[in-house]
């Protein structure tokens, strides 16, 4: 039994090392070769964690090279754009100034039923809206509305409204995130000076956030 | 860049286990058969030579490699071997020849089996 608990350990090093290199993308984000990889990759694990008789390495080999070779095709997708295409392939326009493109429909072996139900997972109900409608590479549906159906925007208005700019966590469960503090031009006097404001210590603070423009935002513990 | 180098070292990481894993297999074998054919030699030619220390040689070999090995082949590959090892290293102390040319033969041919599943030959990569 305890060669299980030591092989799970190596095999979760393992697991949480080659998903690290691959990256951040999630499922939905996913190319079908990618997702494809990360099936695989389950699979390759999983075998010598139930099977003691198969040797680790026969399982580190395979996840080592198949992650290099997942990693060195994406840095060559980066650079190259013909390798990217013949390895992703192509947005197709399915809907282009409005009119359906049947023929691209048929060749993405999709029915007008699909296409409707894309549609309204993207909140649109009335096809006759849509100006354009993309099938992007990883098989989700972009869709660019006609210029009467969108909402009101201030540009629309002229009217010019001011950056807002993102509030970073100074202060989290008591704990100063010395980190987020440089990145909003904050420092220990003027963190000092804050919780002075509000009347509060580090140590009572559930929550401090704030932003370029010194905006702050505080939440004290609730005393249990 | 980055990325780049670090998935060429881990291929190559991957590559230099493999290749030195099989390396390892086929050489460590070929001294191992080596011996046991030697000493299979010295016992079918009846002259009363010593048999026993290329076997006890090939033992050694086996004895030494056996944990490497453990980490890159099947725990099934290497059972019958190291069952037939060490029942002739208990023969090496008698004279029972006619068991012991037996095993000596059986464990040539299973040598020869796990070093050939280890090449990477067309048949077995397809």
């Amino acid at each position: 039994m305890l060669i299980f608990v030591f092989r799970a350990i190596i095999i979760y090093v393992m697991i949480t090392f080659s998903m690290r290199l691959l990256g951040k993308r999630q499922i939905g984000q996913m190319q079908p070769a990618e997702l494809v990889v990360t099936f695989l990759l389950s699979e390759i694990f999983s075998i010598p964690m139930q099977d003691v008789s198969i040797p680790l390495s026969s399982m580190i080999v395979p996840v080592l090279l198949i992650v290099s070779l997942e990693m060195l095709t994406s840095v060559i997708s980066l650079k190259s754009i013909k390798f990217r295409q013949l390895l992703q392939g192509n947005s197709i326009i399915l809907i282009k100034d409005g009119k359906l493109d049947q023929s691209q429909l048929k060749s993405l072996r999709m029915t007008t039923d699909d296409l409707l139900e894309e549609l309204r997972k993207k909140d649109v109900f009335d096809i006759s809206t849509v100006q354009y409608a993309v099938v992007e590479t990883d098989g989700s549906l972009s869709v660019m509305l006609k210029a009467g159906e969108t909402g009101v925007k201030n540009k629309n208005m002229d009217y010019s409204t001011k950056e807002v700019t993102m509030p970073y966590v100074i202060v989290s469960d008591g704990r100063v995130i010395e980190n987020n503090m440089s990145l909003c031009a904050c420092d220990r006097k003027r963190l000092d000076k804050l919780l002075r404001g509000h009347n509060a210590d580090v140590s009572e603070v559930m929550l401090l956030t704030l932003d370029k423009d010194g905006n702050s935002f505080l939440i004290k513990k609730e005393s249990v | 860049m980055k990325r780049l180098a670090i998935s060429l070292a881990l291929a190559l990481l991957a590559l230099s286990v493999a290749v030195y894993s099989y390396f390892d297999v086929c050489k460590s074998t070929g001294k191992m058969i080596s011996g046991l054919e030697a000493g299979l030699e010295i016992i079918e030619s009846e002259n009363g030579g010593d048999y026993q220390t290329p076997v006890s040689l090939s033992v050694g070999i086996w004895q030494n490699c056996r944990d490497r090995f453990e980490l890159y082949l099947y725990s099934e590959e290497m059972y019958d071997i190291s069952l037939n090892y060490s029942k002739i290293e208990k023969l090496l102390g008698t004279d029972d020849t006619g068991e012991l040319k037996e095993l000596l033969y059986e464990n040539i041919n299973s040598l020869r089996r796990m070093a050939d599943s280890q090449s990477p030959t067309f048949a077995k990569v397809f």
